[in-house]
């Protein structure tokens, strides 16, 4: 790898109150990737996107993000480089689908104007990719769990940045969009050059769309590398506490669980 | 293109359309009262006193009177404090994420009360500020205070969850209205203006009133205008806010500070009117939606122009005149009864 590191992260930790949440990470992240983030329930995946979005920040240690300390950067200027699908969509007021898609543009439209042609464009491009154009004038109180999921992706497309982060994005999707979801997503990294960080749950959807995993485990990262290297027989046990298979037979790993014990 | 062209169009019509009816309903409202007076000529006696500074020929001598020392400033008044609290209201609920907030169920507005009640005590046992400087600084000072309470009670972690937020508004009323009650017991025999006070009332305004409440307005709005569509971003919480480059934290405070001071503006001069921040920023979200750039004039226009109506049915259409703040309360309990089954029944 000859490109200079995205983000730097060195020794960081980060306690809440008495607990300690995550511990002495150290990694870099390269752009034009798609980094899949994965562990148990409670590894400390959020607080690491938190971290890196720079809306937390850590106890000790440095995270660099283009060679500069994050909290060197102001917020508007980190939202223009950074967006966020974040885990809790609720949305309690009767915005349209089209206002919230549209707030993916605030950090790029001078306070008091409105938005441009290309602010209008970017949104109508994310519209159109998400597939939510028949719903995009309606109340976004009045749609369905999956539907919200689907209109705040699109939004942080709208944002148009280089990285993008996604805190378990597809949960409550049903299989057809999240593969149309991680497909666009793919499709950026591929055409794009931007780079993806996203918590996912699901291995073999891990395994079928990232280029690397990072790999959380009590608190720290333990293991980080290509996907065929990380992802092993062992990896499931130690990390996840569960017995399976990772076939390599197909492009790409696939995971076969034994779920009933013997 | 065309459809932001139909959006700005739509929100100016409705400003425009709001701005009209509220001038015609203060013009209407000035002639009424027990001397009844044609719109005409309350519209000339206005028009003299502003650019020729003589009365009228041929009209009772008594009209510019009435007009302008007596009703208008009553009139003016209703519409500042209705249109603040109305706002007031509006921001509240967007920054809380919580439709059922406003300056009366957050406890605000007695805890303004409260302030107010001593400032007047204070001027009882002879403490003596200037009555117009005291009453209002109290207020204010009472309502910070009760916003700060009322937030460490409700905060867990940094999430604020909206029946917490209204239960501590509530626990902290309570234990102002008990204090409220021991200064009315130590005012003994001036009880009386604390009582009136308490209940609202825009009777005996004057134009003094005015300059103030103004005064103490403008930089509030200014700031609530200038962060509007942050507002609009910070209504989906503040992970999203943080992460579109909002400084969510600096923001909310700024925010809360001027919504309190136009709450402790509205108290420090007409008492607690409760209600008409909740009811209005609700009806209007119904019909001009949820953007607080559109949302937050016509608040303001649309809560002046529902205080006006009480206030000018209190004076003019009663047989004798009945506290604002009861009416306001008797029109918008049931109302908030209504959005919180509403709530209960998931229709979130």
């Amino acid at each position: 790898m000859t490109a200079s590191p995205l983000f730097s992260i060195k020794n960081c930790s980060f306690r809440y109150g008495d607990s300690e949440i995550l511990t002495e990470l150290t990694f870099d992240l390269y752009p034009g990737k798609f980094y899949g983030l994965i562990g148990p329930n409670g590894s400390g995946k959020s607080t690491l996107i938190n971290l890196l979005m720079g809306t937390h920040l850590t106890n000790s240690g440095k995270i660099i993000f283009k060679n500069k300390p994050i909290e060197s950067y102001n917020r508007r200027c980190l939202a223009q480089h950074l967006a966020l699908v974040p885990q809790d969509i609720s949305i309690g007021f009767d915005f349209s689908v089209y206002d919230i898609v549209l707030m993916g543009r605030h950090p790029h439209i001078p306070r008091f104007q409105q938005p441009s042609g290309g602010d209008l464009k970017s949104v109508a491009e994310a519209i159109t990719l998400l597939d939510i154009e028949g719903i995009k004038d309606r109340p976004v109180t009045h749609l369905s769990g999956g539907e919200k999921q689907r209109v705040i992706v699109a939004r942080a497309l709208a944002q148009d940045t280089e990285v993008l982060m996604l805190d378990e994005a597809t949960s409550s999707l049903d299989i057809e969009h999240t593969i149309q979801i991680l497909r666009i997503l793919r499709n950026r990294v591929e055409k794009t050059g931007k780079t993806i960080i996203a918590a996912v749950h699901d291995l073999n959807l891990a395994a079928a769309f990232c280029d690397e995993l990072l790999v959380l485990k009590n608190k720290s990262l333990c293991h980080s590398g290509p996907i065929r290297s990380v992802l092993t027989n062992e990896l499931l046990e130690e990390v996840f506490s569960v017995k399976g298979k990772v076939c390599y037979n197909d492009e790409h790993p696939r995971i076969e669980y034994q779920m009933l014990s013997s | 293109m065309v459809r932001h062209l139909i959006m700005r169009n739509r929100s100016i019509f409705i400003t425009v359309s709001l701005s009209l009816a509220l001038l015609v309903s203060i013009i209407l409202a000035t002639g009424m009262g027990y001397l009844k007076i044609s719109p005409a000529e309350v519209i000339r006696v206005i028009f003299s006193n502003l650019f020729q500074d003589n009365i009228p020929e041929g009209m009772n001598e008594v009209f510019p009177y009435v007009i302008l020392d007596v009703r208008l400033p009553r009139i003016l008044l209703a519409v500042l404090v209705g249109g603040g609290l109305a706002i007031a209201g509006c921001v509240f609920q967007a920054i809380l994420l919580n439709p059922l907030a406003d300056p009366y169920t957050l406890g605000i507005s007695s805890g303004a009360a409260f302030g107010a009640a001593i400032a007047l005590i204070l001027g009882i046992f002879g403490i003596t500020l200037p009555f117009w400087v005291s009453v209002p600084l109290f207020a204010f000072i009472g309502a910070i205070a009760t916003l700060y309470v009322v937030f460490s009670l409700a905060s867990n972690d940094s999430s604020l969850s909206s029946n917490t937020l209204i239960l501590a508004g509530v626990i902290v009323s309570a234990i102002l209205s008990a204090g409220i009650g021991f200064i009315k017991y130590l005012a003994d025999e001036e009880v009386s203006i604390i009582i009136f006070w308490l209940m609202g009332s825009l009777v005996g305004t004057s134009w003094l009133d005015i300059v103030l409440v103004f005064i103490l307005f403008i930089p509030a709005l200014v700031a609530i205008l200038f962060f509007s569509r942050d507002l609009n971003i910070m209504s989906l919480g503040s992970t999203t806010s943080d992460s579109l480059g909002i400084e969510t934290e600096k923001v909310r405070r700024i925010l809360l500070m001027s919504a309190s001071l136009i709450t402790a503006a509205c108290v420090s001069v007409s008492g607690i009117i409760g209600f008409v921040g909740l009811i209005i920023p609700h009806l209007l979200r119904l019909i001009v939606g949820a953007d607080n750039r559109v949302l937050l004039p016509a608040c303001f226009l649309a809560g002046a122009m529902l205080l006006l109506f009480a206030d000018t049915v209190t004076r003019a259409v009663l047989p004798s005149e009945l506290p604002i703040g009861v009416l306001t309360s008797l029109i918008g309990g049931p109302f908030f009864c209504y959005i919180f089954r509403k709530k209960q029944l998931g229709a979130r």
